[in-house]
């Protein structure tokens, strides 16, 4: 797999949040500030990116019976040591994401990732799978978050925009409004994209055969 | 046989899985460790809910053994009582781990209000809440009483002194006295948590007497 497919795969086609609907406790409940997305991004991303790199290395090792304990606790791990990170050097950023930051442990991604292309990768593909998804992740929560920040809140990143909001955005109900919305735009999108390369593909197609008839 | 081998190295890999994990988060637990701050104090004691924490600077002086007093700061809410929180972290006791607890004295009263565990030292079997629960509830003089055995024990110069202004006020401490009318509560490991706690409530009276009660910043 060539590493331009593991990105775009990542950020767009296969887009974890928008594409493939995984982890969507953490984007629900954080998205109320751009931050949150950020923060929460960053410590899925470095997750993932490390556990991934391990259970690539240790795919052949790994007996199957054994290889969702063992695929946790090597996540656990991770995870602990992004709480310590973020403890000792972001805790304000930690205090936001509270008890979501601990719950990477069981986040679908992660785990999701770890089975069906960690294990079954070579390390470097197993990285960058690791990188792209979480920096799709990211970008889908960090978007969500501005959106409803903007809206419910009237300001974006913390700097105040104006002093318009509508309460409802920072709600439960405004998250999933927020949600559904975002992945509607995003299958609008991904249909004109593959509708658009389908209709290259078959014009590339027909002119080839058309050269073909003509060289014949 | 076969059966046996693959069960094998499945624990085994699982084993040497787990015991790396642990080494390597052991190394950077000792590397990234924090240390309690005000912020720690913060919904600790639900009466205390809106109070602004500042760390106070610790005096340096001889509180007694078992622990070290790591932060003292001073609550303050418009229009309330002031209060001095203090949090304490003993040594293991045996334990796996050091506990950390926090106590909250009424600075107008000098009354130790409230205490809790920030973190339990424990391995398990000292049911802190419902010793607590019943030491703050009927039993409430139980765990009075047995808090001011243990500082008056402790501090057998002092003692007096502390028994006259400690009014032991909402006390939720207990002791392993608190538990033994409740005999179907497993008590494995009780009297080194007690002792853990015996410790925090020395070093912490010790310290807003001295410091609070007294005026002697040594």
């Amino acid at each position: 797999m060539r590493a331009k497919d593991i990105a775009l795969d990542g950020l767009f086609r296969q887009n974890p949040t928008l594409k493939l609907v995984l982890g969507t406790c953490p984007t629900l409940a954080l998205t109320t500030l751009a931050m949150n997305g950020i923060g929460m991004g960053l410590a899925v991303t470095f997750v993932l990116t490390c556990s991934n790199v391990i259970i690539s290395l240790l795919r052949n090792v790994i007996p199957q019976k054994v290889r969702i304990p063992a695929y946790i606790l090597i996540i656990a791990t991770f995870v602990t040591i992004i709480r310590m990170l973020l403890n000792k050097f972001l805790p304000d950023i930690s205090a936001s994401l509270g008890t979501y930051l601990p719950l990477i442990v069981v986040n679908c991604i992660i785990l999701g990732r770890a089975e069906a292309f960690a294990s079954k990768n070579p390390v470097g593909a197993a990285c960058l799978d690791g990188i792209f998804m979480g920096l799709g992740f990211m970008a889908a929560l960090t978007l969500m978050g501005a959106f409803r920040e903007i809206l419910g809140s009237g300001s974006v990143f913390g700097v105040k925009l104006w002093d318009f909001s509508i309460g409802f955005f920072t709600q439960p109900a405004g998250a999933l409004f927020t949600y559904a919305m975002f992945i509607a735009v995003y299958s609008m999108i991904y249909s004109a994209v593959v509708a658009r390369k389908k209709k290259s593909a078959d014009t590339s197609e027909d002119r080839s055969e058309k050269g073909v008839t003509a060289d014949v | 046989m076969a059966k046996k081998e693959s069960t094998l190295r499945c624990v085994a890999t699982l084993t040497v899985i787990a015991v790396v994990c642990a080494l390597m988060l052991s190394v950077l637990n000792f590397l990234l460790y924090v240390e309690a701050g005000a912020d720690d104090l913060v919904g600790v004691y639900p009466k205390l809910d809106g109070y602004v924490w500042s760390v106070e600077e610790t005096a340096q002086g001889d509180y007694g053994a078992g622990g070290k007093i790591s932060v003292v700061a001073l609550g303050k809410k418009d229009g309330a009582e002031d209060y001095i929180g203090v949090i304490v972290n003993t040594e293991k006791n045996g334990k796996l781990n050091p506990s950390t607890y926090a106590m909250f004295f009424n600075k107008s009263t000098d009354t130790l209000e409230y205490a809790a565990f920030i973190t339990e030292g424990a391995t398990g079997g000292f049911d802190w809440k419902y010793a607590e629960a019943h030491a703050g509830g009927d039993d409430v003089s139980t765990g009075a009483t047995a808090l001011t055995a243990l500082l008056s024990d402790e501090n057998a110069t002092e003692g007096a002194k502390l028994k006259t202004w400690l009014q032991l006020v909402n006390v939720k401490i207990t002791s392993e006295s608190v538990l033994d009318f409740t005999s179907d509560i497993p008590k494995t490991g009780a009297t080194r948590t007690v002792t853990a706690t015996y410790n925090a409530f020395n070093m912490a009276a010790r310290y807003y007497y001295n410091v609070y009660v007294k005026g002697v910043k040594s």
